[in-house]
Formats: C-alpha cells, sequence, structure tokens
C-alpha cells in the first residue's frame, strides 16, 4: 500500500541518518593525538596547566605551557572535563564512559600518566590540588541528590593526595554561622581552595539561599562563615587574600563579578573584570589571576583564558581555546 | 518470554480481529508492537537524560543549579497534558491519534535540543518532552487494554512493561557508547536519539490498529458529564482513584531510598546510576510474572503485595545498612515496580466501559503521579526536620495503616 511504503521509507531514511551519524562521530575524528606523556621539566619550573580546547583530535586534552609563553603549548596526558594541577600531579575529571560509572576522577604523576582512578558522583565542576600534595579536593553537581527539590545540588570531597582515597563529604561537617551550629538540610559545599598547611581550607557553603564563604578545618571537621555572598574562593600564594566570585544579579545572564577580599584588613573590592564569569580562578603570580570565559565559536560553546590583575587593572587575553588553568613550579 | 513474544508480533499485526489470537500463553501483536515503540522511545529518552547535565555545564556552559526550579512547573504541565489526552481519546475514540501525537512530541523535543543555546531553548525542550509523555501514557494504555481479552490484561501490561524497562536500560548504554566514540559531540547523541525517537512513532503509525468496539462506532460521544457520572455512579471507579492516591502518597521515590541507603555511608553517591540499573533489572525479569499472577491471582492482591514490598524495602533500608541490605531494598523496589505499575491500569481497564478507558487509567495514573509528588515534598520536609531514619519509619508505619484499610475494604474491588 500507498501508506505503509511512505513509512517505509522514512523509517529506512531515520536508520540511515542515525548509522551516518554514528559512523561520522567515530570515524570522523581528523588527524591522530600528537600527545604522549609530559616532559621532566613540568614540575620543576613554572608552567601554566590547562585543558586544551582547540578543535581537533586533542581537545580536552591536558596542555602546559610557560606563564611567559603560552603560544606553543605541550599536549600532553589524557582528555578531560576539568584539569587542575600541583605538587608533582595532576587531577583529570572525566567522563567514565559506561552506565554504571558515568564520571570518574583520574590522578596523574608528574610525567601526566594515569596513576588511579576514583568514579566520581556526578558533572565535574572545580577541582584543586593542595600545596604539598598531601590532599585534594573534587566538587562535581550530582542529579537526584537533593533532599527537597530532587534538582542538582553539588557534592564536594577532600581525597588524600598520596593514595587518592576519599577522606572527607564537606557536606557531612559541622558547619558554623556567627558561633552557632547551622543543621539545615539543604546545604551544598562546592568550590575548595587549600591553604599552605593542608588542614586549612576556603569553600563555598549555600544554604536556604544563601552562599558563605567559609574557612574549613579537616582535622576537626568544621566549616565557619566568614562573609555572606562568595563563591568559589582561589587563595593568594601568600595566604592574604582571596578572590570569589560574588553574586550581582538574581538573573543567570550576569550573574557574578570577581572581587578580592583581603583576610587581614577585611577590605574588599571588585576586579577589572566587567564580564559575568563563572569559574574558580587560579592566581598566576601574586598579582594576578587567571580564568576561563566561555565563547561561542563555530557554533560550538568552548572557552578561553583570560587574566585580570588583581589591583582592579584591566583583563586580558591569556590563552585562546583553553579553560581550567591551574599553575605550577616556581613557589607556589 | 522474549523470543515467544517477538516471533508473535509480525503474525498477529497482520490480523485485524487480534481479539481470536490471544490465546492462552500469548500476547496480543498490538500489546508487542506498543511494547516495541515504549522501548525505542525509552531508548531515546533515556539516551538524552544521560548526557544531558554534561551537555548543560560542559556543551553550553550553564550553572545547573537554575533546573531544579523548573521542574514543578513541568509537573503541572504534565497533569493537565495526561488528564487532556486521555480525554480527547475518549471523546474522539482515536487513542492512537492521540498517542501519535505524545510520541511526535517527542521527537520534535529531541529536535529542539539541537540548536538549544540557552535555558529557554533546553526549557522548551524538556518541557515538550514531559507533555508528551503525560499525553501519550493514557490513550497507549488504553490501546493495550482495548488489543486482548480481559482475562489477560496483566500479563498484557506485563510484557509491554518490560520491554519499556528494557529501553529504559539501554538508552544510557547506547548514550555513552556514542560518547565513548566521539567525546563532546552531543549533537551526536541527540540526532541519534531523535532517530530512534521517530523510528518508534512510525512503528506505531505503521503497526498499530485501534480495535474499537463495533458498538462505540455509532455510540454517542462521551461527555465531561458523563465521565463524573462514572465517577459518581460506580464505587469501584472511586475506590481505585483513592486508593491510587493515597498509597502513593506515601510511596517515596527511588532517589530518596537509595539516600537513606547511603546515608550510612559518607561517600558514595557514585554508586547512584548502579542502583538505578539494579531496580531496572528487577523491575524488567518480574513484569511479565506479576502480570500473570495478577491475571490468576487477583490485580487488587498483587497491586496490594506490591506495596507490601515497598513496605518491606522501607524496613530493610531503615534497619541496616551495607551492600545486603542495599541489594534486597533494589530487589524490593523493583519488584514493586513490577506488582503495580502495569496491575494498575489492568485492573482499572477491566472496570470501566471501553469508551472511558483511556480518560479514567489517565485520570488514575494522574492520581499516581500526583501523590508522588505530594509523597516527596512531605517527605523531604520529615528529612529535613527529623533526619532520614525517623521520616522512614513514619512513612513506613502510615502506609502500613493505609494497606490495612484499603485490605479491610476489599482492594480495588
Amino acid at each position: 500500500m500507498n501508506r505503509s511504503r511512505v513509512i517505509l521509507t522514512l523509517a529506512v531514511l531515520l536508520v540511515g541518518v542515525a548509522a551516518g551519524t554514528v559512523l561520522t562521530a567515530a570515524l570522523g575524528r581528523d588527524g591522530a593525538s600528537v600527545a604522549g606523556e609530559a616532559g621532566p621539566g613540568l614540575f620543576r619550573d613554572e608552567h601554566i596547566v590547562f585543558r586544551s580546547l582547540r578543535p581537533g583530535a586533542d581537545q580536552g586534552r591536558i596542555a602546559y605551557a610557560p606563564p611567559d609563553a603560552v603560544e606553543n603549548p605541550v599536549l600532553a596526558g589524557p582528555r578531560c572535563l576539568r584539569v587542575a594541577a600541583g605538587a608533582k600531579r595532576a587531577l583529570c575529571l572525566r567522563d567514565g564512559g559506561v552506565p554504571g560509572r558515568p564520571y570518574e576522577l583520574v590522578r596523574l604523576d608528574d610525567r601526566l600518566r594515569e596513576a588511579g582512578d576514583e568514579p566520581l558522583a556526578g558533572v565535574p565542576s572545580r577541582a584543586r590540588v593542595a600545596p604539598g600534595g598531601r590532599h585534594f579536593a573534587t566538587t562535581v553537581f550530582v542529579n537526584g541528590h537533593g533532599y527537597i527539590s530532587l534538582g542538582f545540588s553539588t557534592e564536594t570531597v577532600i581525597y588524600d593526595g598520596e593514595t587518592g582515597r576519599p577522606l572527607a563529604n564537606l557536606e557531612r561537617f559541622t558547619f558554623l554561622v556567627n558561633g552557632s551550629k547551622d543543621t539545615s538540610a539543604d546545604r551544598n559545599v562546592w568550590g575548595v581552595t587549600f591553604a599552605a598547611d593542608s588542614n586549612t581550607f576556603f569553600a563555598t557553603v549555600a544554604v536556604s539561599g544563601h552562599t558563605y564563604l567559609v574557612r574549613g578545618d579537616l582535622a576537626r571537621r568544621t566549616l565557619t562563615a566568614l562573609r555572606e555572598n562568595a563563591e568559589c574562593p582561589s587563595l593568594s600564594p601568600d595566604q592574604t587574600r582571596v578572590v570569589f566570585k560574588k553574586r550581582v544579579n538574581e538573573t543567570s545572564q550576569d550573574a557574578w563579578r570577581f572581587h578580592v577580599f583581603d583576610l587581614r584588613t577585611g577590605r574588599e573590592w571588585p576586579l577589572g573584570e566587567t564580564r559575568s564569569v563563572d569559574d574558580q580562578v587560579a592566581w598566576l603570580d601574586g598579582k594576578r589571576v587567571m580564568y576561563a570565559v566561555p565563547k561561542t565559536a563555530g557554533g560550538r560553546t568552548t572557552a578561553d583564558i583570560w587574566t585580570a590583575p588583581v589591583d582592579g587593572g584591566k583583563p586580558r587575553l591569556l590563552i585562546p581555546d583553553a579553560d581550567s588553568p591551574t599553575l605550577v613550579g616556581g613557589d607556589l | 518470554m522474549y523470543i515467544t513474544v517477538r516471533g508473535m508480533a509480525s503474525s498477529d499485526t497482520r490480523e485485524p480481529s487480534k481479539t481470536r489470537r490471544s490465546i492462552v500463553g500469548r500476547v496480543p501483536g498490538t500489546v508487542v508492537v506498543l511494547g516495541f515503540v515504549s522501548l525505542l522511545t525509552d531508548i531515546s529518552t533515556e539516551m538524552v537524560t544521560a548526557v544531558l547535565p554534561l551537555f548543560i555545564t560542559v556543551g553550553l556552559g550553564l550553572s545547573p543549579m537554575a533546573f531544579g526550579v523548573l521542574d514543578s512547573v513541568y509537573q503541572a504541565g504534565t497533569v493537565a497534558a495526561r488528564v487532556g489526552g486521555g480525554y480527547v481519546a475518549d471523546r474522539f475514540t482515536r487513542p492512537k491519534a492521540v498517542a501519535v501525537a505524545g510520541y511526535g512530541l517527542g521527537v520534535i523535543a529531541k529536535a529542539l535540543l539541537l540548536p538549544a543555546a540557552g535555558v529557554a531553548a533546553l526549557s522548551a525542550a524538556t518541557g515538550l518532552d514531559r507533555i508528551g509523555k503525560g499525553l501519550r501514557t493514557g490513550p497507549r494504555d488504553a490501546l493495550i487494554a482495548g488489543s486482548g481479552p480481559p482475562a489477560t490484561l496483566g500479563r498484557s501490561f506485563g510484557v509491554h512493561r518490560a520491554l519499556d524497562t528494557l529501553g529504559a536500560l539501554l538508552g544510557p548504554v547506547a548514550a555513552f557508547g556514542l560518547m565513548a566514540a566521539a567525546p563532546g559531540d552531543f549533537d551526536a547523541v541527540f540526532v541519534v536519539s531523535m532517530c530512534v525517537a521517530g523510528l518508534g512513532v512510525l512503528l506505531l503509525i505503521g503497526k498499530v490498529e485501534e480495535s474499537r468496539p463495533s458498538a462505540a462506532a455509532d455510540a454517542p460521544r462521551i461527555t465531561l458529564a458523563g465521565v463524573a457520572r462514572l465517577v459518581a455512579g460506580r464505587a469501584r471507579v472511586r475506590r481505585i482513584l483513592l486508593t491510587a492516591a493515597a498509597l502513593s502518597a506515601l510511596t517515596i521515590s527511588d532517589a530518596f531510598l537509595y539516600l537513606v541507603l547511603l546515608e550510612g555511608d559518607a561517600i558514595s553517591t557514585h554508586v547512584f546510576p548502579l542502583m538505578f540499573l539494579a531496580t531496572g533489572v528487577v523491575y524488567l525479569a518480574a513484569a511479565v510474572p506479576f502480570g500473570r499472577l495478577a491475571d490468576r491471582f487477583g490485580r487488587s492482591r498483587v497491586f496490594i503485595a506490591g506495596h507490601v514490598m515497598i513496605l518491606l524495602a522501607y524496613a530493610v533500608a531503615g534497619s541496616g545498612a551495607g551492600p545486603v541490605a542495599a541489594a534486597a531494598t533494589l530487589a524490593l523496589l523493583g519488584l514493586y515496580y513490577a506488582a503495580t505499575d502495569g496491575v494498575l491500569p489492568a485492573a482499572t481497564a477491566a472496570i470501566v466501559p471501553a469508551g472511558y478507558r483511556a480518560t479514567v487509567i489517565s485520570a488514575v495514573q494522574t492520581c499516581v503521579a500526583l501523590g508522588r509528588s505530594l509523597a516527596a515534598l512531605s517527605f523531604g520536609a520529615l528529612w529535613a526536620l527529623t533526619g532520614p531514619s525517623t521520616a522512614l519509619w513514619a512513612f513506613a508505619a502510615a502506609l502500613a495503616a493505609v494497606l490495612a484499610a484499603v485490605s479491610l475494604i476489599g482492594g480495588l474491588r
């Protein structure tokens, strides 16, 4: 019949499109990877370690370059969704590739070779290695973990730097606001930055629609609120200042501005970056931070790494087609 | 069972009078075809669900926090689509057309994901998908109910739900397979998902025949007043609506139950996907046997037994942590779904006139959906106030009381 022939034709067409898509996706990746393991100087000398977003076979792969010569980065290690490095190790947060393990954390050694892995509870968001490497931390977005909304929530875990085993889920820590315990069930924690002693850290705690900059104590398992409206802190190398993003607008279009907070004087001032950026900054040196700014190129969402001085000066483009920067080597 | 079922598919669909062929041990061809339509649709939907969090954060660079809020808005939209879909299907005696519209919206939703670049586009796609799902469920179940003799409806629904669940299990596998072959290529996942959903719609259009009761051809159209009279006049219809709502309002969601299991263990939410998988596998394995049990020993009994399973799941989850307790809880949860999800529409279809089936099945499923939303809200609030253990035991006690009351009044009959 005519009608069944139309249906059959459409069905064949759909099968063809699906098969074509699968084949193009699987075979159409142009060029073989040029990445191997990292050179011996990666952690000895000062380098920015980041995620290369240059289109092609190595999109998403780890790359590194000296801060004063970022034009020709070296590609090395695996492809990741989020990267952080420090103290002769690196973290690669990526998709696990199987339904039972959608996301995983891969530990990399000083040559960016895989040294172990752990499953992750959700989509990678933040990662940091503590100075000295005794600990590291990850934040992921978890679906269906919230107690009331069953919407998205975060999970932040601190790991042992040597073994890679999880040590603590920060949601279980005691949260102190103005000296009293807050037991709200809708607590979320994200964006850890470690102090030099590796026991003290800073992070964001959100409860009932408010966010707080907190100082964490790993041994005592406490989070103490320091300041309201501060997310994704990043502690300066000299341990005196924190750069965080501050919510300036309830809309999702223009939500945040980076601010600097001086822990000694309590003074706060904005960075010169006037765009709304959703990232945890990393310090490039004692005077500058770097962060990823999303952009759309060729119909795809990608990003560039920008840098801005913390005195409020003008930001500038640092590394195009890249995100997830952290500095290794030197005195950090 | 799988091979038998597949063997029947082609032979039955060519035969217009399906009821004659549904002899003992065989499943009507329409049911099998509808099962495969659902299988394809679920593969399609779950493919997208598996990659959506990654797409939102990595692909679009958005913060996922914004999306929890929209969920309740969708819930309301789904309820309206559900009730409307069932009524329109009955009113114009065109359940297939409404089902096609519902499945078709699912295809359009996937197409919308391709150019999606912001919260608005993403919300539109997700919302449309949910509306489509609400629209098609009642009419589809009415088609299943209309395609076989009442005596074997439990098994029919069991076969359909087993295929449906299989699709839900295969979807993430397909998505992760594609993502492994082409990392970051979300468009490939969406295109394949759309094609698979499209195949489901084509299968529905081409291979499912509406078996309208001969009397219905010249019977007057059903009206809202008629629906009201049906509900007012039949104690059994009222009872099934009330029972479904009351029991669902005490049924906490899978995610909450998993959370209770994880509460003793600090850092292991990454096993969530495995828990969903385990529950699905048990449901898949038990759907047909439980459907047959329902046909033989009474759908009401099996439906009640299903809720006893989830009551036991609460007790096990509340009593101990550890892998054995977790495995038992997940098994009981899977059995609960197998004993209730397909059995309820089977029980409903048997007690309402054929002309009102889609409407009443939709109404019952709306009661279940609303009940579960209420359960999620109240359990979440109770958890926040008293902690997981107290909340769980409170729900268990209330469920036990309602189950006892339902049994006393004679179940769904």
